[in-house]
C-alpha cells in the first residue's frame, strides 16, 4: 500500500497526486453545492408552507364563521371579555370540503394538524386537535419547535415520507392557535440522490479524460527527461563524456551538477590510471636491472640463487603487467579507434615475424570491409597477444581468422605445433596459469587476453587445431 | 662492434654498458634524448639500443628524426611499455626491433646480433661462418673444421666480427681503433696492429690483407 502511494516514476506520482486532489476537490465541490441546494429547497420549502399556513388557516376559519357567524363577529365587545369560543364540537364540524385535495386524499405527502391551545371552554373535551384526512391513521407529532428553523430537520412520515415541517402559532379571536403542516421532501431527496449519482458519474467521466489528457500532458512535459536519460544511458555506454545541456529549466543544474561530477570522476580516474601506469612502468627499469644482476656469472654460479631469483623477477613482472593491464581497461571505457583488421593485421603479423624470424608463415583471412567495434588498442592486445603464443608454439605456420559470424565477432588464432592435451587446455581455460614456465611471458599473456575478453563479455575458448597444434578462439558480443 | 646506447636509467646503462662490453661489444652512451638526434652520424654504430621514454624528447620522435635524417641503422627499442599498440607504434617509427623491459639479459644479446646480421644480410644464427672455420659469438670463440676451439681475446673476438660483418671493405686504423675503444681503455699507437697479427697468428696470414697507409681488408 505504501509503495502504492509512493511510485517510483515521476509520471506516475503526478498523475497519483493529482487525480487525488481532483477528487477531492471534485467531492469538496459536489457536497457543498448538494447540500447548499438542499438548505435553499428546505427553505422555499418552509416558507411555502408558511404561505400555504395562512391561506389554510382563512380557509378553516371561514368555514367555522359560516357555522357560528353571530359567536365570532356578532359580538365583538364580547371577545375582549370573552375569549375563545371555539369548541371541539365547532372544530369537528369545521367543513373540510373546501380544503385543497392533497389535504384530503390519504398519504398524499401534504398534511396538517391544528391544534386548540389549552382554553377554558376546551378542558372538558378529550380531543382539540383537528387533522387533515390525508394523515388517516398515521400519528404525527409536528409540534416542535425546532423544526421550525434552518436546518430544517426531516421528520418521518407515512410511507417512508420525509416531512418538512411548518408550526405556526396564532391567534383566532384571542384564543391560542397551533396550526402545523407538513410536505413530503423524500420526491426531492430521491431527486436529489439520482443528480448525486448522475454527477457522480459525470465526474468520474471527467476525472477519466482529464487523467488522461494529464498524463499526456506529463509525458509531454517530461520529454527532455527522457532525452536526458537516454543520454545517461549513452554515457554508461560510454558513447558520450558529457550530458548536453536539457530544456528544462529545473534539470539544467542537476545536468550540471553531473557533469561536473564527471569531469572530477575523470580526472581522479586520469591521475590514478597515470599514476598507476607511471608506478608500472617505473618498476619495469629497476625490473630489468634487477634481471640483469640476477643473471651475472656470479649469480649464475649459485643454481638456486638464480633460479629463484629469476622466478621472482618473473612473478613480479606478470603481476605489473596484469595490473597495468587492468588500470588501463577501467580507465578507457570508451572505444577510441575501432579495429580496422584490414590495416592492423598485416602491422602485427609484421612485428610478429620481426620478433619470431621469417621461417613462420603467417596466414591470415579478413572478411572484406569489416570493422570490429571495438578498441583498437584493446583487440591488438588480445589478437597480439594470441599470435605470440602461436608463433611461439608453431613448428611452420600460424593462421589468423577473423569473421563476423550470427551475433558475434569472432577471432581464430591457431599454430601447427605440438598442441595441448585435453587436461592442459581445460586447465588454460579455466585459470590464467602459465602453461609452460620455460617459455617467458606465455601464461601471461594468455592472462591480459583473458582480462580483455572478460572486461569486454566476450568468451575466450581453446580447441586442438586441425593443423595440429592449439587454436585459441575470442568471441565479441555485437556491439 | 660500436653501439648507441641511449638509456636515462643509470642504473640499467651500468648493467648493459658492463653485459655488452663482455659481449665484445664497445658502446657510447647518451642519456638526453636532444643529445641523441645526431649522433648516429658522429660514428659507425652497429646499431642503436634506444630506450623510450627519455627526457628532453620522447624515444619515438628521436627514432623518426633519424629516418627522416636517412639514419639506416639498425634500432632496438628498450621500453617498459609493452602493448603491442605501443610496439606496433615503434615499428611504424622505424624501428628494427623491440624488447620490453624487464628483459633477460641473453635475449637482448641474441637480439642485437640477429639484429647486426641482418642489417649485413646475413641469417641469423649462433654461428658466424669464416674461411673454413665459424665465429661462435655466444662463446666468443673460433671452431675450426676439426671442431678445434681457438680462444680469443675480447679485443680479438670484437675485431674478427667486425671484420667478418664487414667483408671485402677497406676498414681503416681509426674505424678500428673506433670499435675497440671503449671509453676507459687508452689505446696505443700500435694496438690495432698488435691485434691484427694476433689474430694473423691464430687464423693464418692472409685472414686480413693490408693496404699499407690506408687500411684493412677481410677478403673472402
Amino acid at each position: 500500500m505504501f509503495t502504492l502511494l509512493k511510485p517510483k516514476s515521476l509520471t506516475a506520482r503526478l498523475n497519483l497526486s493529482l487525480a487525488s486532489l481532483l477528487i477531492a476537490a471534485g467531492l469538496i465541490a459536489a457536497n457543498f453545492s448538494l447540500s447548499y441546494l438542499d438548505q435553499e429547497l428546505r427553505q422555499h420549502t418552509y416558507l411555502s408552507l408558511e404561505q400555504e399556513a395562512t391561506s389554510l388557516l382563512a380557509a378553516l376559519t371561514s368555514s367555522l364563521e359560516e357555522e357560528d357567524e353571530a359567536n365570532l363577529f356578532a359580538k365583538p365587545t364580547l371577545l375582549a371579555n370573552q375569549p375563545s369560543l371555539i369548541t371541539h364540537q365547532q372544530l369537528v364540524e369545521v367543513n373540510l370540503t373546501n380544503l385543497p385535495n392533497h389535504y384530503v386524499q390519504p398519504f398524499s405527502g401534504k398534511y396538517f394538524l391544528l391544534n386548540l391551545e389549552d382554553s377554558q371552554l376546551a378542558t372538558n373535551t378529550e380531543n382539540v386537535t383537528l387533522r387533515s384526512p390525508s394523515l388517516w391513521d398515521f400519528d404525527l407529532n409536528l409540534n416542535n419547535p425546532a423544526n421550525n428553523q434552518p436546518p430544517f430537520t426531516l421528520i418521518s412520515g407515512p410511507n417512508q415520507q420525509q416531512l418538512i415541517v411548518f408550526t405556526g402559532y396564532y391567534l383566532y379571536n384571542s384564543q391560542p392557535l397551533t396550526l402545523s403542516l407538513a410536505s413530503d421532501y423524500a420526491p426531492v431527496i430521491a431527486k436529489f440522490n439520482q443528480l448525486k449519482n448522475l454527477s457522480l458519474l459525470a465526474g468520474a467521466g471527467l476525472l477519466l479524460l482529464l487523467l488522461i489528457a494529464q498524463s499526456w500532458l506529463i509525458r509531454l512535459s517530461l520529454k527532455p527527461l527522457t532525452a536526458t536519460k537516454n543520454q545517461l544511458k549513452q554515457l554508461e555506454e560510454g558513447q558520450l563524456d558529457q550530458l548536453s545541456s536539457s530544456q528544462i529549466k529545473e534539470l539544467q543544474p542537476l545536468i550540471a551538477q553531473i557533469n561536473q561530477l564527471l569531469i572530477w570522476q575523470n580526472q581522479q580516474l586520469t591521475k590514478s590510471r597515470s599514476a598507476l601506469g607511471n608506478l608500472g612502468h617505473a618498476l619495469k627499469t629497476p625490473l630489468a636491472v634487477a634481471f640483469s644482476l640476477a643473471n651475472r656469472q656470479e649469480v649464475q654460479a649459485l643454481p638456486e640463487i638464480h633460479a629463484s631469483l629469476n622466478q621472482q623477477l618473473t612473478s613480479l613482472n606478470e603481476r605489473i603487467s596484469q595490473e597495468l593491464t587492468r588500470a588501463r581497461l577501467v580507465s578507457s571505457g570508451r572505444v577510441g579507434v575501432k579495429f580496422n583488421p584490414a590495416v592492423e593485421v598485416p602491422k602485427l603479423v609484421q612485428l610478429m615475424q620481426q620478433v619470431h624470424g621469417q621461417q613462420i608463415e603467417i596466414h591470415y583471412q579478413l572478411a572484406e570491409e569489416l570493422i570490429f567495434p571495438y578498441d583498437r588498442d584493446d583487440l591488438l592486445e588480445m589478437l597480439g597477444n594470441l599470435l605470440d603464443n602461436a608463433c611461439k608454439w608453431a613448428s611452420s605456420q600460424v593462421i589468423i581468422h577473423l569473421a563476423l559470424v550470427e551475433k558475434c565477432y569472432l577471432i581464430t588464432v591457431e599454430d601447427d605445433g605440438a598442441g595441448l592435451s585435453p587436461e592442459e587446455i581445460q586447465q588454460i581455460t579455466t585459470a590464467g596459469t602459465r602453461l609452460d614456465e620455460q617459455t617467458q611471458g606465455h601464461g601471461l599473456g594468455l592472462a591480459i587476453v583473458k582480462q580483455l575478453v572478460e572486461a569486454h563479455q566476450g568468451r575466450l575458448v581453446f580447441y586442438p587445431s586441425n593443423l595440429g597444434g592449439l587454436k585459441a578462439e575470442i568471441s565479441l558480443p555485437l556491439v | 662492434m660500436r653501439l648507441l646506447l641511449i638509456e636515462d636509467d643509470l642504473a640499467l646503462a651500468d648493467e648493459l654498458t658492463l653485459g655488452l662490453k663482455n659481449q665484445g661489444y664497445s658502446l657510447d652512451w647518451l642519456v638526453d634524448g636532444r643529445d641523441a638526434l645526431h649522433q648516429p652520424s658522429q660514428a659507425d654504430y652497429a646499431a642503436i639500443i634506444l630506450d623510450l621514454g627519455l627526457p628532453g624528447i620522447n624515444g619515438l620522435e628521436v627514432l623518426r628524426t633519424w629516418r627522416a635524417q636517412e639514419v639506416t641503422t639498425s634500432v632496438l627499442i628498450l621500453t617498459a611499455r609493452s602493448s603491442f599498440a605501443e610496439r606496433i607504434a615503434g615499428l611504424e617509427a622505424g624501428a628494427d626491433d623491440y624488447l620490453c623491459k624487464p628483459f633477460h639479459p641473453d635475449e637482448l644479446y641474441l637480439r642485437l646480433a640477429g639484429l647486426i646480421k641482418r642489417s649485413q644480410g646475413l641469417t641469423n644464427s649462433q654461428f658466424l661462418p669464416g674461411k673454413g672455420w665459424q665465429l661462435d659469438e655466444s662463446r666468443q670463440l673460433v671452431i675450426t673444421e676439426e671442431q678445434e676451439e681457438i680462444n680469443l681475446t675480447a679485443a680479438e673476438f670484437s675485431m674478427l666480427r667486425y671484420f667478418m660483418l664487414n667483408p671485402n671493405r677497406l676498414i681503416t686504423k681509426s674505424q678500428l681503433e673506433e670499435q675497440l675503444y671503449n671509453g676507459e681503455a687508452n689505446l696505443g699507437s700500435n694496438v690495432v696492429e698488435v691485434h691484427v697479427s694476433h689474430l694473423r697468428r691464430k687464423l693464418g696470414k692472409d685472414l686480413i690483407t693490408t693496404k699499407r697507409g690506408q687500411g684493412y681488408i677481410y677478403a673472402t
